[in-house]
């Protein structure tokens, strides 16, 4: 018997590449130079290949966080497993890029003489923090602190929009997705309720029945699912939020891959064909997005935004004629030469905490404040 | 780098090796397994390839010339001296460079194969080989792919002879693959998954370190450096078993010891016994006294300790341990056999799971930092929510990180072998199959 289990074991091991082959394993062999031995690439080529070919790779890649979650893991890959959600865990703040972010959203508003706003947006793991591993809260980065204090700096000279009490009132509302790093549309409904009124003076209270709200994709797994592909986290739903009490037309511009696109909705629904679901909205997020609108409104907003822009966007465009979102992260230097701060209203910086405290990206703003020297 | 225990290696290159080896005929082997160690090492690292080149011709030629001038002890032990003084110089050297950054990684197998190539040339100088020994298998000894990445070492006299015929049955393949299995899932899951638990420990801010984790942070050390290193040793004996030559055990359950002197017997065997056979028996003499003998100890410990690395704290870990060895051997020794073996395992674990704090430490005084940290229970809480939440996400990873620390699994298996044959060779199989999967589960880049 035991010289039977050994021959069956010495016959897998040879039989193992076989078998990959015959499992569909062999359909992208690497035949490049990294196949040189001497190339030093060539065990890297090779693990990278069958992390990606090997057969059942994304079921045993399910198994792996399975496993983990049955000896006790409830975090993998800075993803928190929180029973059918996944809530992503967020490094504390980086001290200087915070002062220097807040500093120079001060100096823009102060050089810029434009009326300047500011929202920080918290994230998952601060508003469901109830849903959190237990013995997590303590160790979490206290994000209602930190945009308090920011906040508190800047109170006089920018406008602030505090949307953490609302968000945290809502907090059992489907808020931000299950599976995806980002508010869903009624998380960006609730921003807008708290940014509207503090950008627009004599606005009516927004209500969400002035919406009609189209459920456009049900099964939707995002990139935190990707990322921590835990097997009872529940899909996602899509949804977006047309506005039916005075409908418009609008016109989205964006600079994408180095071509212009424009599309006729806010909701480029031909996304969700191209596995883009995320890029539903507005069409994702790029260097510069102009939304135009045939609204009554006359005037135009500079809205300074990371990904959470893609939630509240939809709503706040109804107000104005021109809304331009600038991802400042990846504006180029001819994009900054395209914009120029006279064309403006209003600005917004609206981030979410995480960009807020780890990168240096609003504070690079300020280049533009030249546009208006000149 | 993972070099034997990635997904490549065993899906693979071990099978394409396997195949290309078993291909050729018996009388070929020896030059095939050269060629597919070379291979390998090309592989793995090709920046550090004419180092090894290099090394081994060097000592190579010294061979030569110890067989030539067999009649000149002078001349011998100059050789000797040469190929002691030339190994050392070029670890000292490589790993300098390496901490210095001026190297991008450390050399891949070095230690190996300069102590192997070292070992040889004493063994030589001593009359321990006979000289027809073919400069292939002198290579093969030298650079044989499983053993470069953590050992085991072993003397030229044990390995030559088994080249002689290298005719693996499948039997002796399927035993050496399940050996290599028990190992690839030592070092590349418990082994990387204890590293990962006790980094995430180590990056507790200073205001979260509690009493307890700092002894779970030592513990998680002794653990993870444990199952690391016997994991590759297993991996390299069941490859080596695969393709016809056995290799040593190199640990044998370190923390069920009873004593230092049995710890240094049980953990990284193959090592300890190289320095002692190369370095503290050709030191010791007939009358040598207590004191010198105390220093030979120590200069023991302190070798073990550089196997690690260039560091000041491997070294002090060593002669750490190197006086409870000297305590042993020159002051109770009679009183050996009067204490109790729960007493002396309590003893040893306690000395072992000490000397961590030494092992972990960037510095000595770092250590000295964690050991305060370990009885400051007026300054420190005991615990806190960050130490339990990360145990409790771990709990299954330690439970069997202790247990099979442990020969109890093992006493079972043997137990089960005994009065169960059948029964114990489909459970090898299963379990076997079980690791197999298990190692590519985890193995496999989530997200």
């Amino acid at each position: 018997m035991k010289r039977i289990s050994s021959v069956l074991l010495g016959a897998a091991l040879l039989l193992l590449p076989f078998f990959l082959l015959g499992a569909g394993g062999g359909d992208s062999l690497p035949l490049s130079s990294a196949l040189w031995m001497g190339s030093g690439r060539l065990t890297s080529y090779l693990e990278g290949y069958l992390n990606l070919h090997l057969p059942w790779v994304d079921q045993m890649a399910q198994w792996n966080l399975s496993i983990r979650a049955f000896g006790g893991q409830r975090e993998y890959n800075q993803v928190f497993i929180c029973g059918d959600e996944l809530i992503r865990d967020i490094d504390p703040p980086v001290e200087y890029s915070l002062r220097e972010n807040a500093a120079s959203i001060l100096e823009f508003a102060e050089r810029g003489s434009i009326p300047t706003y500011c929202m920080i947006v918290p994230t998952a793991s601060a508003i469901r923090q109830q849903s959190l591993p237990p013995f997590t809260q303590t160790q979490m980065v206290n994000q209602k602190q930190i945009i308090e204090d920011v906040y508190s700096e800047m109170v006089g000279r920018v406008t602030v929009a505090d949307t953490y009490p609302v968000l945290f009132n809502a907090r059992d509302q489907y808020l931000y997705y299950r599976t995806e790093d980002n508010l869903t549309s009624l998380g960006g409904f609730y921003l807008y309720t708290v940014l509207g009124p503090k950008l627009l003076e004599g606005v009516a209270r927004p209500s969400l029945a002035d919406y009609d709200i189209e459920f456009v994709k049900n099964d939707f797994y995002g990139s935190l699912y990707q990322k921590s592909p835990y097997k009872d986290a529940r899909a996602d739903s899509l949804a977006i939020f047309r506005y039916t009490k005075n409908p418009r037309q609008y016109l989205v511009k964006k600079d994408q891959d180095g071509a212009l696109k424009t599309y006729h909705t806010l909701y480029p629904l031909h996304m969700l064909d191209l596995s883009r679901e995320m890029d539903v909205f507005l069409g994702g997020l790029s260097a510069i997005t102009t939304i135009e609108a045939n609204s009554p409104y006359r005037a135009s907003l500079l809205v300074f935004g990371d990904k959470t822009a893609l939630a509240y966007l939809p709503f706040l465009v109804n107000h104005y004629s021109t809304v331009t979102l600038v991802d400042l992260f990846q504006l180029s230097s001819q994009g900054y030469d395209s914009l120029s701060l006279l064309d403006y209203d209003q600005v917004l910086f609206g981030y979410s905490i995480e960009t807020f405290m780890h990168y240096n990206i609003p504070s690079r703003a300020n280049r533009l404040l030249d546009t208006l020297d000149d | 780098m993972q070099t034997m225990t990635s997904l490549a290696f065993l899906y693979v290159i071990l099978p394409a090796a396997m195949a290309f080896f078993l291909l050729c005929p018996p009388v070929w082997r020896q030059g095939a397994l050269l060629a597919v160690s070379l291979g390998f090492f090309l592989m793995v690292q090709p920046s550090t390839f004419p180092l090894l080149l290099a090394c081994l011709a060097t000592d190579r030629l010294i061979l030569a010339l110890i067989y030539r001038y067999d009649h000149s002890e002078a001349l011998r032990k100059g050789c000797v001296a040469a190929s002691v003084i030339k190994n050392l110089l070029v670890m000292l050297v490589m790993e300098a460079l390496f901490q210095m950054n001026r190297l991008v990684e450390a050399p891949w197998g070095l230690r190996i194969y300069a102590l192997s190539s070292l070992s040889c040339v004493l063994e030589a100088y001593r009359g321990q080989i006979p000289r027809e020994r073919s400069t292939l298998s002198y290579l093969l000894y030298c650079s044989f792919f499983p053993r470069l990445e953590a050992g085991p070492l072993l003397p030229y006299r044990d390995f030559a002879p088994q080249l002689e015929y290298l005719n693996p049955t499948l039997t002796e393949i399927g035993a050496g693959f399940g050996v290599y299995l028990q190992g690839a899932v030592k070092a590349g899951v418990l082994g990387q998954s204890l590293q990962v638990t006790y980094d995430a420990l180590r990056a507790f801010p200073p205001e979260d370190v509690t009493v307890a984790g700092t002894w779970c942070t030592v513990l998680i050390l002794a653990l993870a450096v444990y199952y690391r290193l016997s994991g590759l040793s297993e991996m390299a004996r069941g490859v080596g078993q695969m393709m016809g030559i056995s290799l040593p055990k190199n640990f044998y359950f370190p923390y069920q010891s009873q004593g230092v002197t049995d710890f240094f017997q049980r953990f990284n065997i193959s090592v300890s016994a190289f320095i002692r056979n190369n370095v503290y028996r050709p030191l010791q003499t007939e009358e040598d006294s207590v004191f010198a003998d105390c220093l030979n100890l120590i200069l023991w410990g302190v070798l073990m300790g550089l196997w690690f690395g260039l560091r000041i704290n491997y070294m002090l870990w060593g002669a750490y341990l190197a006086l409870f060895l000297i305590l042993e051997k020159h002051v109770f020794s009679h009183m050996e056999d009067k204490i109790p073996p729960l007493f002396m395992r309590i003893y040893t674990l306690c000395v072992i799971l000490s000397s961590f704090t030494i092992f972990g430490g960037a510095s000595p005084r770092a250590s000295a930092a964690t050991i305060a940290s370990m009885f400051s229970f007026q300054r420190l809480e005991l615990y806190n929510d960050r130490l339990v939440y990360l145990l409790s996400s771990n709990w299954l990873l330690l439970v069997v990180s202790l247990l099979f620390a442990t020969s109890a699994v093992s006493l079972v298996m043997s137990f089960l072998r005994r009065i169960l044959p059948r029964f114990s060779a489909l459970l090898t199989t299963a379990v076997n199959a079980a690791l197999l999967v298990m190692f590519t589960i985890f193995t496999i880049r989530v997200g």
